[in-house]
């Protein structure tokens, strides 16, 4: 599976107004062209940070579901944000983890993902529950489970490293993406 | 020199309407800190590095909060980034505390550099500030809130040693 159709498996799993935060990449622009909504945010650049937001909107409305999209080389650049997350227990936050190995957005190049277990790091910082999903049915459960029990979740969804077809940047200004996801919480 | 009780000031913050706190503590700030500490994470998350600390307070501002985020300001440094696609290209406001271990300061090798240019690297990133170095008054907290209310941008207040009790 590749990280375009992995992305749309999640969304296949939307319920309602999960509030998601996306890294910045090219998995913003591909969740923008599978199905943009409101309540999602796009980060333009400031890699490593997508958790870090995520949990800032978690823990400032905690009624909300908020859904972190990111990428290995994200929560590699970022690990703190592990750390908090499994500290604080926001429960509910689900940090999803599109792991390809490679810095995809940049030209493949590795990243250390392969050499370590981000699932393992997770755990021994104190997520609530930690899944590993591959194909299609896989995520479907991944995402009732994590619907299921409170958080925070860990998802560890291994892709391929192929890079899916070009989608075009996102319309909207920074500015327009951050004012559109505060209204769509008012 | 007049200086400013932690818990006075952070009434006023909060009289102003701040209620989400993060950063990465100072022993300039550790009067302040020591009170942040006692609050719910809900309120206060006591960050692991500065940058990160930007990216919670982003957070926290989407979901309708008044954040304020504290820090040395070694810390700057890693912030950079997160000034400039962050909370610059978002509009995203932020009350930023920064301890000003500065060119008055003497001893600390390791502070010098940023000790000496901090003030050059607010202005070249076109991060608003003041120098916080007795009491903050109730009409100078309103400016800066009016500032970050109306300019959607940062602010930053230098804190120098000793201002905080």
């Amino acid at each position: 599976m590749n990280r375009l159709e992995a992305i749309r498996r999640i969304m296949d799993g939307l319920t309602g107004p999960e509030l998601i935060i996306h890294a910045n990449g090219a998995m913003g622009r591909e969740s923008f062209a599978c199905a943009d909504r409101k309540e999602n945010f796009y980060l333009l650049g400031s890699m490593g940070l997508a958790a870090s937001v995520g949990l800032g909107v978690a823990l400032s409305r905690p009624e909300r579901e908020v859904w972190v999209l990111d990428g290995d080389g994200n929560v590699l650049m970022g690990l703190g944000n592990l750390a908090l997350i499994g500290a604080l227990k926001p429960k509910n936050l689900t940090h999803w983890v599109l792991d390809n190995g490679v810095y995809g957005t940049t030209g493949n190049q590795p990243t250390l993902s392969p050499l370590l277990s981000l699932s393992a790091i997770a755990e021994a910082c104190g997520y609530a529950k930690i899944q590993k999903a591959g194909t299609v049915e896989e995520i479907a459960r991944a995402v009732k489970n994590c619907k299921k029990s409170p958080g925070p979740h860990f998802v560890q969804i291994k892709i391929s490293s192929e890079t899916p077809p070009a989608c075009p940047r996102i319309p909207y200004s920074a500015q327009e993406i951050a004012e559109r996801f505060r209204k769509s919480m008012l | 020199m007049f200086r400013m009780n932690a818990a006075e000031f952070l009434e006023l913050l909060e009289n102003k309407g701040f209620n989400f706190f993060t950063g990465v503590p100072c022993s300039y700030l550790g009067s302040l800190c020591r009170l942040l500490d006692q609050k719910d994470p809900h309120v206060h998350v006591p960050a692991v590095r500065e940058d990160l600390a930007l990216g919670i307070a982003a957070g926290a501002y989407l979901a309708g909060k008044q954040p304020v985020v504290y820090m040395q300001n070694s810390g700057l440094g890693y912030c950079l980034e997160a000034f400039v696609s962050l909370q610059a290209i978002y509009r995203i406001p932020a009350l930023i505390l920064v301890s000003y271990r500065g060119p008055a300061d003497q001893g600390w090798e390791e502070h010098f550099f940023m000790g000496a240019h901090t003030e050059e690297l607010l202005t070249v990133f076109q991060g608003a500030y003041s120098i916080f170095e007795n009491r903050i008054s109730e009409p100078e907290m309103q400016k800066i809130r009016d500032y970050l209310l109306n300019e959607k941008m940062p602010f930053f207040l230098l804190i120098t040693k000793g201002a905080l009790t």
